[in-house]
C-alpha cells in the first residue's frame, strides 16, 4: 500500500512538472491544416519564419485577442512571415478546427496536432503561447502574444510584433521570451 | 460568535470560488483552504483587502431546531481582511490573511461593541493537476494552513457580551483536498476540508479545565461560470460537522454536543483591468430546522478588492 501510495504521489509530481520547452522546432512533422494541406511548421526559406499560436476553442483569452491576431498577419503577413494556428488539444479535429477558423475570422490555417507532440515539443501548455521559428528550426520567440490578458490596453508590449520587427531588421528579438497567458491547453 | 477558523475558510473558499474564471483557465476553483486570495495559473502574486459585515438572525439549538433571534436583540459583525498570496512553485503557492475584527451586539439590558486583530492565517496550495488540462482527469490540489492564536479568545474577553473575542484561542491545522473540473465556461469544483483545533486550557470558577474540540469536516461544492469579459459568478453551497468537544475533568452542566454548520452563498468577480478586480459575495445560513446544529444562523455581505501581478 506504501509503494502505490508512494508511487501515485510520484506521478502526481511528474505529472505536474512541465518539460523544458525545446530550443529548436520537429522539421520532419507535417499537419494537416483546416485549408486542406499539410504544413511544416519549420519554413524553408532563408530569413522567413513561422509564427506558431496555440489555440483552443475554449479560451476567453485567446478570443480577447483575435483583433490583435489579424493585424498582426496584416502588418506582418508576406512571403517571409508565415502564420499557423496549432490545435493540440485532445478534442482536436479537423471539422472543429474550420468552424472556429471561420467563427474567429482568422486569416490563417488551423493544423491539427494530433497526440499534442508539437505542443509538448514547443512547451505549449497554455492557448495564446505563441513560437516563432527560423529556417534553422531555431526557436526565435517564445511566449505570449503581448503583456496583455483580456482588458486589453493600447499601452500593452507587443512582444510577438516586436520581436518579428526585430527578426525582419536581422536583428535578434528585444524580448526572446514572456509569459503566457492564456487559457490551459487540454492536452490529454 | 461564529469566527472560528473554519468559517474563515469557508467564506474565504467562497471568495475563491467566485474567482473562478472557468474557461478551461483552470484558475481559482471552488476552494482554498484558508483565505480569499488565489492566484489564478497566470498570476505570481496578489494582495487584497477584503470587508465583510454579517447580522446573527437566528441560531440552531442542540438538537437542530430552528429559531429566530428574540427581538431587541442585535449581532452584527464586521471583519477587514488584508491579505495576500505568492507564488512560490510553478504549482505551488502561499499566502497570507490578517484579519480585523469587531462584533456589536445588543440585548434589552446592554449594548457592547469590540474588537481587534483576530486570528492569523497561513496557508498553502499545491495543484498535482490543473483543471481543464486533461479530459478525464480532474484538477487535483492539497491544501494545509495552520491559524494562529493571535486574536482575542473568548476566556480572554473584557467586555461582558464578548463583544472583544476575535479569535479561537488555540491553534488550528487545516488540511484538504480540491478536485474541479472545467466544461468550456463552467468550472465546477468539491473541496474536503478537516480541521483541527489544538487542546487548550481555561481558569474556570472551579479550577483549570482543558478542553479539546473534535475535528471540523467541511465540504463545500461550488459551480462558477466566467463570462467573455472575464467578469465570472458562482454558486456555492457548504457542509460542516464537528464532533463532540472534550472538557477534563468533567464539567457538571457544560454544554457539550456536536454541531453542524450549513452554509450557501452567491458570489460574484468583476475585473477592471487585468490586474485589479472586484470581488463580493452573498451568504447566508438556510433557516431550516435540522440543517443546523448548535450553530448561529447569519447572513453575510463581503467584498474584496484585488491586486494581481502575472
Amino acid at each position: 500500500v506504501v509503494v502505490k501510495r508512494t508511487a501515485v504521489l510520484t506521478w502526481l509530481i511528474f505529472a505536474s512538472c512541465a518539460a523544458s520547452p525545446a530550443a529548436q522546432a520537429p522539421s520532419e512533422s507535417r499537419l494537416e491544416g483546416t485549408d486542406g494541406t499539410l504544413h511544416t511548421i519549420v519554413p524553408r526559406e532563408q530569413g522567413a519564419y513561422t509564427v506558431v499560436i496555440f489555440v483552443s476553442p475554449d479560451c476567453h483569452v485567446l478570443a480577447a485577442h483575435d483583433d490583435r491576431l489579424r493585424k498582426l498577419v496584416t502588418d506582418f503577413g508576406s512571403s517571409r512571415v508565415r502564420f499557423l494556428a496549432v490545435d493540440s488539444e485532445v478534442d482536436a479535429n479537423l471539422e472543429r478546427d474550420r468552424a472556429l477558423a471561420v467563427e474567429r475570422r482568422y486569416p490563417f490555417p488551423i493544423v491539427v496536432d494530433r497526440g499534442a507532440d508539437l505542443a509538448r515539443s514547443l512547451g505549449a501548455t497554455y492557448a495564446g503561447h505563441t513560437v516563432i521559428v527560423d529556417h534553422t528550426g531555431a526557436v526565435r520567440y517564445r511566449g505570449g502574444i503581448d503583456s496583455d490578458r483580456v482588458k486589453l490596453r493600447d499601452d500593452a508590449t507587443a512582444y510577438v510584433a516586436d520581436a518579428l520587427t526585430d527578426l525582419l531588421a536581422g536583428k535578434p528579438p528585444r524580448v526572446a521570451e514572456s509569459k503566457s497567458l492564456g487559457c490551459a491547453l487540454r492536452l490529454r | 460568535m461564529g469566527r472560528s477558523g473554519l468559517r474563515a475558510a469557508l467564506l474565504a473558499a467562497a471568495i475563491v470560488a467566485a474567482a473562478a474564471r472557468a474557461s478551461a483557465q483552470a484558475c481559482c476553483a471552488g476552494a482554498a483552504a484558508v483565505t480569499p486570495g488565489r492566484l489564478a495559473i497566470h498570476e505570481d502574486a496578489l494582495v487584497g483587502l477584503q470587508l465583510k459585515t454579517s447580522n446573527v438572525f437566528g441560531s440552531f439549538s442542540t438538537d437542530g431546531s430552528y429559531a429566530s433571534a428574540p427581538p431587541s436583540t442585535t449581532e452584527w459583525g464586521f471583519e477587514q481582511d488584508m491579505f495576500g498570496a505568492l507564488r512560490v512553485l510553478p504549482r505551488g503557492q502561499l499566502a497570507l490573511l490578517v484579519p480585523l475584527i469587531e462584533t456589536y451586539r445588543r440585548t434589552p439590558n446592554q449594548s457592547s461593541l469590540g474588537g481587534g486583530i483576530g486570528d492569523i492565517n497561513f496557508s498553502a496550495r499545491y495543484d498535482f493537476v490543473l483543471a481543464g488540462e486533461a479530459r478525464y482527469i480532474p484538477g487535483i490540489a492539497v491544501l494545509a494552513g495552520v491559524t494562529f492564536p493571535t486574536g482575542e479568545s473568548i476566556e480572554s474577553a473584557d467586555n461582558d457580551l464578548g463583544t472583544d473575542a476575535t479569535g479561537v484561542g488555540t491553534y488550528q491545522a487545516n488540511l484538504g483536498l480540491a478536485i474541479e473540473q472545467t466544461a468550456g465556461p463552467w468550472l465546477f469544483g468539491v473541496t474536503g476540508l478537516v480541521a483541527k483545533r489544538a487542546s487548550r486550557t481555561v481558569d474556570t470558577v472551579t479550577g483549570p479545565v482543558t478542553t479539546s474540540l473534535a475535528a471540523q469536516w467541511t465540504l463545500l461544492a461550488s459551480t462558477a461560470y466566467t463570462f467573455p469579459n472575464d467578469a465570472a459568478l458562482a454558486v456555492l453551497a457548504s457542509y460542516a460537522v464537528e464532533g463532540t468537544p472534550e472538557v477534563a475533568p468533567p464539567v457538571n452542566g457544560a454544554l457539550l454536543t456536536p454541531r453542524r454548520m450549513p452554509l450557501l452563498g452567491l458570489v460574484g468577480l468583476h475585473p477592471f483591468t487585468d490586474a485589479w478586480r472586484l470581488q463580493g459575495g452573498l451568504f447566508l445560513t438556510p433557516p431550516i430546522s435540522s440543517f443546523g446544529q448548535a450553530t448561529t444562523a447569519q447572513v453575510e455581505f463581503v467584498l474584496a478588492l484585488l491586486r494581481s501581478w502575472s
